[in-house]
């Protein structure tokens, strides 16, 4: 039965790349060190950060160029355009750019006769995709929003709740009882976790890790808020002394946690703080748990048990 | 029903006003720590090396000389004193731990007044055996204080807190990281605390009767990591762990300070907002250092800490390379909580490996060993290495040190633990 749910998983997830097409295929060529020269029509965009790229009078690039540092010398042609945010940008006598040339920073340094048929941004100028303005949400659909998450979040409470009682009770167990530790421990693992993403996602190659590591990031907090929410659902029914299914009362308890959270959240000044130090919360519990694969026992206390 | 609970309330009043000398012995230690570590992280590590290299006109590679024999001399200080305790069984004895403390504080008063006379490099040497006498004397005396002061359950928060305190003063209020700016800072507070410890150690009080026995009970006077046996190889494994915390970080810092565009754009920007987030993310750091001490294996807080000075310094070695000419936040930002976390660590494991009797001679071996010999030969290798080194293959050089670290590390948590071990 576990395998089938897995295989449908597979299935569904792999359904996913019919999005893709091979037309809609991105090339880019990124040098970061040494002396490259690029022969032939080249296809995609040129991104240098360092080293040197030159484009000979007999070769064209298809796509666009960006230098962010290092040297590029182009005495061909270039369909796209040529964005400089620093390092040598120098422009031959026979050099021919077919869009236009973004000026942002570092040394440009063309020669007579070279040809820019688009036009020529400096500094501030650099012209933006225009996005129209939009109006701040009523106060009616962003409750609306926030109810439509709750309920999304308590569905999965019932989910996981099912499928992972025991992980799900230890994660809440964790953030309630040890809310000072998964704290910290959230903290660290989130500052630390999306740094070095940030950071993977810099050498281009890594980017993929990059892509799965934040959502399983985001996973370990929405997991955290179903534990803390399962928590609070659990405690209503013991305090109440609720007639409530283990599922319902995870659904409701989930369903409050959500809006409470919403609704601090949305305080002003410290609304923000509160959401992070709950996500850090619920994040470092996950964490101390595995996952919920096992029960977390304060080093002190393990001690003191041995 | 209601007796019960009144008699409860009655029982746990009770107990805070009978805690309430233990909170101020705790304070008490808590500032004494915090005033003396602002005062050897500002003064002593930076101000010093200001003032021989811009005030006196040495070069960096006899400053380098200098501070690396100041280490070492108040390495061999630490140990002679921290030796000399423990057979003499000074850390039982309180009263003469203020008054020792007293005098350290008079002694570096005097040192911090008279170092602007200083004319030439012979005088700075002889200056700097002052300088190595008081903080070789300060580090056994001051850390045996701990066996005194904190319990066991709380020396993870005392050392956060002092933590907080000691980088919150350096990185928040101290724009100008120069010997003049240090000096005057120092000075103030050395003049400020010289009464307040000289009335503690030289006068009779029952707060103090009190505090002077607090190291016979038993919520003081085993360490936590003396429950299980503490063995000599994990002993010395914690001061090869925090040699090479401290190496790798002066190693890496001391370059950094030389480099305006990643100081002025952190921890020597004119922004105070700037400063101000790197104090906040000082304390937070020390928090939660603080939270973690006593819940987490230290292995994770040790490998928490390599893990973060790797990936500091990698992002430093990819913001070189690309040649960006404004600093990005992130960096000093995970440098300050990889600091915060260590001395954290710095600050509570020695005592939690002792008992009020061992106390000097292992906080001798553990801070001065590991704390100050590595602070000092890193920082005379970075001044070297500022000469002959570029700035990306000398961060490039940290960074392979601390990701080596890291994973040796990662390694040895992997090994089974004796089960009486407990760290």
């Amino acid at each position: 039965m576990k395998h089938a749910r897995l295989l449908m998983l597979l299935v569904s997830l792999s359904l996913l790349l019919t999005a893709c097409d091979s037309d809609g295929l991105y090339q880019v060529t990124l040098i970061t060190d040494g002396l490259h020269e690029l022969d032939g029509n080249y296809p995609g965009d040129l991104l240098v950060l360092g080293g040197q790229a030159a484009i000979p009078p007999d070769a064209s690039l298809r796509g666009s160029a960006h230098l962010v540092s290092g040297q590029l010398d182009v005495q061909g042609q270039i369909f796209g355009d040529v964005t400089l945010l620093g390092g040598e940008l120098h422009f031959g006598p026979s050099a021919r750019l077919g869009g236009n040339l973004n000026l942002g920073g570092g040394t440009y340094d063309p020669a007579p006769g070279s040809i820019i048929e688009g036009r020529t941004y400096t500094g501030s100028g650099i012209s933006l995709p225009d996005f129209p303005e939009q109006d701040p949400p009523s106060l009616r659909s962003t409750l609306l929003r926030s109810l439509l998450n709750a309920i999304l979040l308590g569905l999965t409470a019932i989910f996981l709740r099912r499928i992972y009682p025991g992980g799900v009770a230890r994660v809440g167990q964790a953030a309630a009882r040890h809310s000072l530790v998964s704290g910290s421990v959230g903290l660290l693992v989130g500052v630390v976790g999306i740094s070095l993403l940030v950071t993977m996602a810099y050498t281009i190659l890594l980017i993929p890790i990059t892509l799965i590591g934040l959502v399983a990031l985001g996973l370990a907090v929405v997991f955290g808020w179903v534990g803390l929410g399962v928590t609070v659902g659990r405690l209503a029914v013991q305090v109440l002394k609720l007639p409530l299914s283990p599922s319902t009362s995870a659904f409701f308890g989930t369903l409050a946690f959500a809006l409470a959270l919403g609704l601090l959240s949305s305080l002003p000044l410290v609304g923000g703080l509160l959401g992070i130090i709950v996500a850090a919360v619920g994040l470092g519990a996950v964490s101390l748990t595995r996952f919920g694969l096992q029960t977390f026992v304060p080093f002190d206390k393990a001690d003191l048990a041995n | 029903m209601h007796s019960n609970v009144t008699s409860r309330i009655e029982i746990r009043l009770l107990n805070r006003i009978r805690d309430i000398p233990v909170a101020l012995g705790f304070l008490l230690f808590v500032a004494m720590m915090a005033s003396g570590y602002y005062y050897n992280l500002t003064f002593v590590q930076l101000g010093l090396e200001d003032f021989g290299a811009r005030l006196l006109g040495l070069p960096s590679a006899a400053v380098a000389r200098d501070m690396a024999l100041l280490a070492l001399a108040t390495c061999g200080v630490a140990l002679l004193v921290g030796y000399w305790m423990w057979k003499k069984g000074v850390g039982r004895r309180f009263r003469l731990k203020l008054q020792l403390s007293c005098g350290i504080v008079a002694l570096q008063a005097g040192l911090t007044f008279i170092c602007p006379l200083i004319e030439n490099e012979a005088e700075f040497l002889l200056w700097l055996a002052g300088a190595s006498l008081a903080l070789g004397v300060g580090v056994p005396v001051m850390f045996s204080m701990t066996t005194d002061l904190v319990p066991v359950r709380l020396r993870g928060w005392s050392a956060a807190l002092v933590t907080s305190l000691a980088y919150c003063a350096a990185a928040g209020f101290s724009s100008e990281w120069q010997f003049e700016a240090f000096r005057r800072n120092s000075l103030f507070l050395l003049l400020a605390g010289l009464p307040a410890i000289g009335w503690l150690a030289f006068s009779r009080h029952p707060w103090l009767d009190a505090l002077a026995t607090q190291h016979l009970l038993p919520q003081f006077a085993s360490g936590r990591f003396r429950r299980g046996g503490v063995s000599r190889k994990q002993f010395w494994g914690f001061i090869i762990a925090m040699f090479g915390i401290y190496f790798v970080d002066s190693l890496g810092f001391m370059r950094l300070l030389k480099t305006p565009l990643y100081m002025e754009s952190a921890w020597q920007s004119p922004d105070f907002n700037i400063r101000l987030f790197i104090a906040a993310t000082h304390v937070i750091g020390a928090m939660a250092a603080g939270a973690l001490y006593s819940s987490l294996r230290l292995r994770s807080l040790f490998l928490w800490v390599f893990g973060i000075f790797a990936l500091t310094h990698l992002q430093y070695s990819f913001h070189i390379r690309l040649e960006a000419e404004s600093g990005v936040l992130s960096m000093p930002m995970l440098y300050a909580l990889a600091v915060s976390l260590y001395t954290v660590l710095n600050f509570a494991i020695w005592a939690d490996l002792s008992t009020p009797d061992t106390i000097p001679i292992n906080a001798a071996l553990g801070v001065a060993l590991s704390g100050w010999t590595a602070t000092f030969l890193s920082t005379g290798l970075a001044l070297a290495w500022g000469d002959a080194l570029s700035l990306e293959r000398h961060i490039q050089v940290v960074d392979s040190l601390a990701m080596v670290l890291f994973l040796a590390l990662l390694i040895l948590s992997i090994l089974p633990t004796r089960k009486t071990e407990t760290a």
